[in-house]
């Protein structure tokens, strides 16, 4: 699909002159109101009509927008490209275009002057559009259109620098948008469940033998661990002990989708053992137990159950001790 | 700055993740609360006057900072000026927490990050990597390195004010 004429640059209603909008949607003088309603400039504004309807400047934040592009957030793709429609160019696609630095950062796409610009120069928002590559009768080699649903919306003309550039553009930016996003993190969190689940059910069953000796109830209550190492919060499911983690440096470097706890559990986030009540003394409403750990994220561990290595002292809210006949 | 203005007020126009009206005030000192429908698309917040249907502004919400302000409100902020606020007024704690829970998952980083999380797991967990099977195990946006270094800001011009 060839677009019929280049772009003409961004939205045509806007002149680039029009700067000023602080993003302030409640700025509460009279003049911005009027401004607002005829949509126009502060002092350019003819008397409100009220069946006038124009479509005012639509207010982003710009200084937040251009500190994401400025900022280390690594870029999903970079490189050189020729454009044209933009600020300093003919609006038909004569010559080789305007030549800037693009950066994608996410559904984002950016250009700059040059890899070093300080202020982006323009942002095209991803959402919506179909990416391919031009064909005849564009001159051009190596061009790509990004073409919108939107009507009335001119596709905007690219060209790189050669085919393998082109074509990783056009991948690039035919993956950006957050729908694609959002569908595969969705995949992988059925994926994660289902593996959560499957290997729930494997353990259960292999350790029937020592979580039997405790009649164990499913109970979802949480304890915590007094002597950590790390940290980290138990809880009990079916017959079976999970340790969750709920700090990031249990959890490693990444944090959980939530950024706060949540079910880490898996080989290296879990430890598993059974509970004898112990004598030390711990808060009202808890148990403690002493529990001896057969296997841990933090390895299997080596020596007798009843060494220290072995065992960790632990408290239970009393609810959740009850389950466990402690 | 320019941008895509006609194809942001399109996407204003997609299904939300969620809408409501809220009382809104700016960030600026004296600014009044004003009605506003707000809406929540992928990774934008646009705002409307409650009686129209073009939206009156956005935010891009990435690199920002959701949080419950009192009474049954939140806040909106982002990580470059923490103390510039947008503030928002729900009419119940409910609707103030589901607001801010949305928000706080609402950017592409946010995603990037659960992303990375759950292709992790399920490699340790199953010793495979998810994303192999679909062949996109290779893109940049799905690898670790992808993840930002929080607390560093490079190059961010003093000349920010100046974006047209």
């Amino acid at each position: 699909m060839v677009p019929r004429s280049p772009p003409s640059g961004t939205s045509v209603s806007r002149r680039s002159g029009s700067r000023g909008h602080p993003a302030d949607p409640a700025a509460g003088l009279p003049g911005n109101q009027v401004a607002e309603l005829c949509g126009q400039r502060r002092g350019d504004c003819p008397p409100p009509v009220s069946s006038f309807v124009s479509v005012g400047a639509m207010k982003l934040n710009k200084r937040s927008v251009a500190h994401y592009a400025l900022s280390d957030s690594p870029a999903d793709h970079t490189g050189f490209l020729r454009i044209w429609g933009g600020p300093g160019t003919p609006t038909t696609p004569s010559g080789t275009g305007r030549r800037c630095w693009f950066v994608l950062k996410g559904n984002l796409l950016f250009s700059f002057e040059s890899p070093e610009g300080r202020a982006p120069l323009s942002l095209v928002v991803l959402e919506g559009c179909t990416v391919e590559l031009a064909e005849a009768p564009i001159p051009e080699e190596f061009a790509f259109t990004i073409r919108f649903d939107a009507p009335g919306v001119r596709p905007h003309l690219l060209a790189a620098d050669g085919q393998a550039a082109q074509e990783a553009w056009v991948k690039a930016l035919s993956r950006a948008s957050f729908g694609y996003m959002r569908l595969v993190v969705r995949e992988l969190e059925g994926q994660l469940q289902e593996a959560r689940q499957s290997l729930a059910s494997h353990r259960c069953a292999t350790r029937k033998a020592i979580a039997s000796r405790y009649s164990a109830g499913h109970c979802p209550g949480r304890g915590f661990c007094v002597s950590k190492k790390p940290s980290c919060a138990w809880s009990s499911a079916a017959s079976s002990w999970y340790c969750q983690a709920e700090s990031e440096e249990e959890a490693g470097r990444q944090s959980g989708p939530l950024g706060k706890v949540s079910c880490f559990f898996g080989p290296q986030s879990w430890a598993l053992g059974f509970a004898v009540p112990c004598d030390k003394s711990y808060s009202p409403g808890w148990v403690p137990i002493k529990v001896f750990l057969l296997r841990s994220h933090w390895g299997t561990l080596p020596g007798p159950l009843s060494s220290p290595s072995r065992t960790l002292i632990a408290a239970l809210p009393s609810s959740c001790a009850k389950c466990f006949s402690i | 700055m320019r941008y895509n203005e006609k194809e942001l007020r399109a996407l204003s126009r997609q299904p939300a993740e969620l809408a409501a009206e809220l009382g809104m005030r700016g960030p600026k000192k004296g600014s009044v609360a004003k009605r506003r429908l707000v809406k929540l698309v992928v990774n934008f917040l646009f705002y409307f006057r409650t009686d129209e249907a073009e939206p009156l502004g956005a935010l891009l919400l990435e690199r920002c900072r959701v949080a419950q302000e009192e009474p049954g409100g939140f806040s909106i902020s982002f990580v470059e000026d923490p103390e510039r606020k947008y503030h928002f007024e729900c009419c119940s704690q409910e609707q103030c927490e589901q607001w801010t829970e949305a928000l706080r998952r609402a950017s592409y980083e946010y995603m990037r990050r659960s992303l990375i999380f759950y292709r992790n797991e399920i490699q340790k967990m199953t010793g495979k990597d998810p994303l192999e099977q679909f062949g996109i195990s290779e893109e940049t946006r799905f690898q670790l390195s992808s993840l930002p270094r929080d607390g560093q800001s490079a190059r961010v011009s003093s000349r920010l004010d100046e974006l047209d």
